[in-house]
């Protein structure tokens, strides 16, 4: 199990990059992290990992403190969002030197080593040096070294940056195979179609903290409402530029060629806003009513904005969806 | 253990795929001091405080194994500098052997390679007209500690490179060596040094290291006063070195 309790990180310059994150991980469960770029996802997940300290705060990973980070990296395996790769060694050398840092004996590294090189697609490659690999496969052998001493908990950061579909499939296949033998996966992602369909429990992290948490599904409630989709005719960011000089309640965020509104009476919102992009002579080509997706929810918890304006949050309120349900606000 | 050998051999590979800045840069400016400048200058010997009848070649090789040492001692931390960059550092520390193994392995494989840069040196200075009395003893002694004085020496820039991440600062330490060795017997011996600079010379373990070296190659004989200063000096840098290191990996596992 991994448990992290108040974690915060200020980095030596001075930057705060975690002002407080609790998570848990049981035991055959697959957990997410997700939220925007600078958000502070890598940062905790490098804590966990024992890359370095937290400045304060307390975390339990495989029953064993952070603070004895010597019991604790026997029993993790780790792919950073950077691969970590040496660009002068080959495949193979690379799982040489992994089985050694772990301690693997030769003949059992020799034998996993040719199941993750079947199992990640690598086979074409292990005896080029990794400087000749594409993105993907570097991620690939990235992954595939994280499971060669077999740790019993798993931590990933952003793990399918640059896998293509089939590969991407594989390795979600390969950590439902994982979370079913009962290990603890710990990931972020930006992919929220992924994080819901992998992800058991999600914790969406924005600015350093936790602003909220619980099952998918928990959280799409959570958002509440519906979602009003508008295909406009028009150049969609030109629209939503008309939009914002008149509409007062609610931005809509722009998704493909859609705009898509946050409504919460599903009667009269979608009248008023129909009749809003008549007034600002969009043509309107097609418009759904949808419950809401990870993406409403992301949008939702961590407003639509980028890294460099800290913007406001849409609710100053931290939701959280308890495991088993129920509600909280704080 | 195990691992320590995995991660030699790597360096060493490594080296070997990379020659240009592991054993041409370091080797070019020595092998021209050991083939040309030692000749321009031959004329330096009549002066008094070198022995009469001696050649510059002779007097000046160990300087020039001196500088491939300390030239050649930065791989190491350009290497770990690169890895901190690349992320495989971190891929190090969150094993449960740890990044030390690796920077050791490093060390060893930069000492090895300095070994037989300082064995060429010889022959060519011998190639040069450098006599040499004793051939086991005296490239032993010069491979010996060309291999230790890197070992210490290089731990500067390892120390500098954990803490900054950045291989450039260990290049820019590179141009140290030329004061360490104009401060020392190197060049010329301990006479012909302005008086001020004699003090310094005194201090410097590498007046000693080359001094011990030329008479292990020369004389062909150990000679026990230069050889203990000599370890002596080495061990103090070490130690130092080795403390800014351990200080630069406290502050990795903070950041
Ligand atoms: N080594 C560092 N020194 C100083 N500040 C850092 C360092 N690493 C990250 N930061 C800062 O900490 C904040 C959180 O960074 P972090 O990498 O954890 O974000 P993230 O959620 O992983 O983002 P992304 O989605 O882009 O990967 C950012 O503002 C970042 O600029
Ligand atoms: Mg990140």
């Amino acid at each position: 199990m991994i448990a992290a309790t108040d974690l915060t990180k200020v980095y030596a310059g001075g930057r705060r990059a975690l002002i407080g994150v609790s998570l848990r991980v049981h035991e055959g469960e697959i957990v997410g992290v997700v939220g925007p770029n600078g958000a502070g996802k890598s940062t905790a997940l490098k804590i966990l990992s024992t890359v370095f300290a937290p400045s304060s705060g307390t975390a339990t990973v495989c029953g064993h403190d952070l603070s004895d980070a010597g019991s604790i990296r026997p029993c993790i395996g780790v792919a950073l969002q950077d691969v970590g790769l040496d660009p002068l060694m080959t495949g193979h050398e690379h799982f040489t030197v992994q089985a050694s840092l772990y301690g693997v004996p030769r003949d059992a590294a020799a034998c996993r080593e040719a199941r993750l090189v079947e199992r990640f697609g690598l086979s074409d490659h292990v005896d080029q040096v990794v400087g000749a690999y594409s993105g993907g496969t570097q991620r690939r052998l990235s992954l595939a070294l994280a499971l060669l001493h077999e740790p019993k908990a798993l931590i990933f950061d952003e793990p399918t940056v640059g896998l293509d579909p089939r590969a991407r499939r594989q390795f979600m296949a390969t950590l439902r195979e994982l979370r079913d033998q009962g290990h603890p996966v710990l990931l972020s992602t930006q992919y929220l179609e992924e994080a819901n369909q992998l992800c058991q429990y999600l914790y969406v992290i924005d600015e350093g903290a936790v602003v909220a948490e619980g099952s998918p599904a928990d959280l799409r409630a959570a958002v509440g409402g519906l979602a009003f989709r508008v295909t406009v005719g028009d150049t969609v960011d030109d629209v939503a530029s008309r939009v914002a000089g008149t509409w007062q309640s609610g931005q809509p965020r722009i998704d493909g060629e859609q705009l898509v509104f946050h409504v919460s009476d599903q009667i009269r919102d979608p009248d008023a806003i129909l009749a809003m992009l008549r007034r600002v002579d969009a043509e309107i080509r097609e418009y759904r009513l949808v419950t809401p997706d990870l993406d409403d929810v992301f949008i939702h918890f961590t407003g639509e904005r980028s890294e460099s304006e800290p913007g406001q949050r849409p609710m100053d309120m931290t939701v959280r969806i308890q495991r088993g349900g129920g509600q909280r606000w704080k | 253990m195990e691992v320590a050998l995995v991660m030699y051999k790597r360096a060493l590979r490594e080296a070997k795929r990379i020659p240009i800045t592991t054993v041409i840069i370091p080797l070019v400016l020595p092998l021209f001091m050991v083939t040309i400048f030692a000749h321009v200058f031959a004329r330096i010997t009549s002066v008094s405080g070198f022995r009469s009848g001696s050649q510059y070649v002779a007097y000046v090789a160990p300087a020039t194994i001196l500088m491939a040492s300390m030239l050649g001692s930065a791989t190491a931390a350009v290497s770990t500098a690169v890895e901190i960059q690349t992320g495989f550092f971190d891929r190090m520390r969150t094993s449960p052997a740890g990044a030390v193994p690796s920077m050791l392995a490093r060390r060893f494989a930069d000492a090895t390679r300095l070994a037989v840069f300082a064995i060429i040196l010889a022959l060519v200075a011998w190639a040069e007209g450098m006599p040499i009395s004793n051939w086991f003893l005296g490239l032993l002694v010069a491979a010996a500690l060309a291999a230790l004085w890197g070992l210490a020496y290089g731990g500067l820039a390892l120390a500098a490179c954990v803490r900054t991440g950045s291989a450039e600062l260990a290049n820019a330490l590179l141009p140290l060596f030329f004061p360490i060795l104009f401060m020392s017997t190197a060049f010329v011996p301990l006479p012909l040094l302005p008086h001020w600079l004699q003090g310094i010379a005194r201090w410097n373990p590498a007046s000693y290291i080359a001094d011990a070296i030329r008479v292990a190659l020369i004389q062909g004989r150990v000679d026990g006063g230069t050889i203990w200063r000599a370890a002596l000096g080495i061990f103090c840098v070490a130690l130092a070195t080795q403390f800014l290191i351990w200080r630069a990996g406290q502050w990795l596992g903070r950041r």
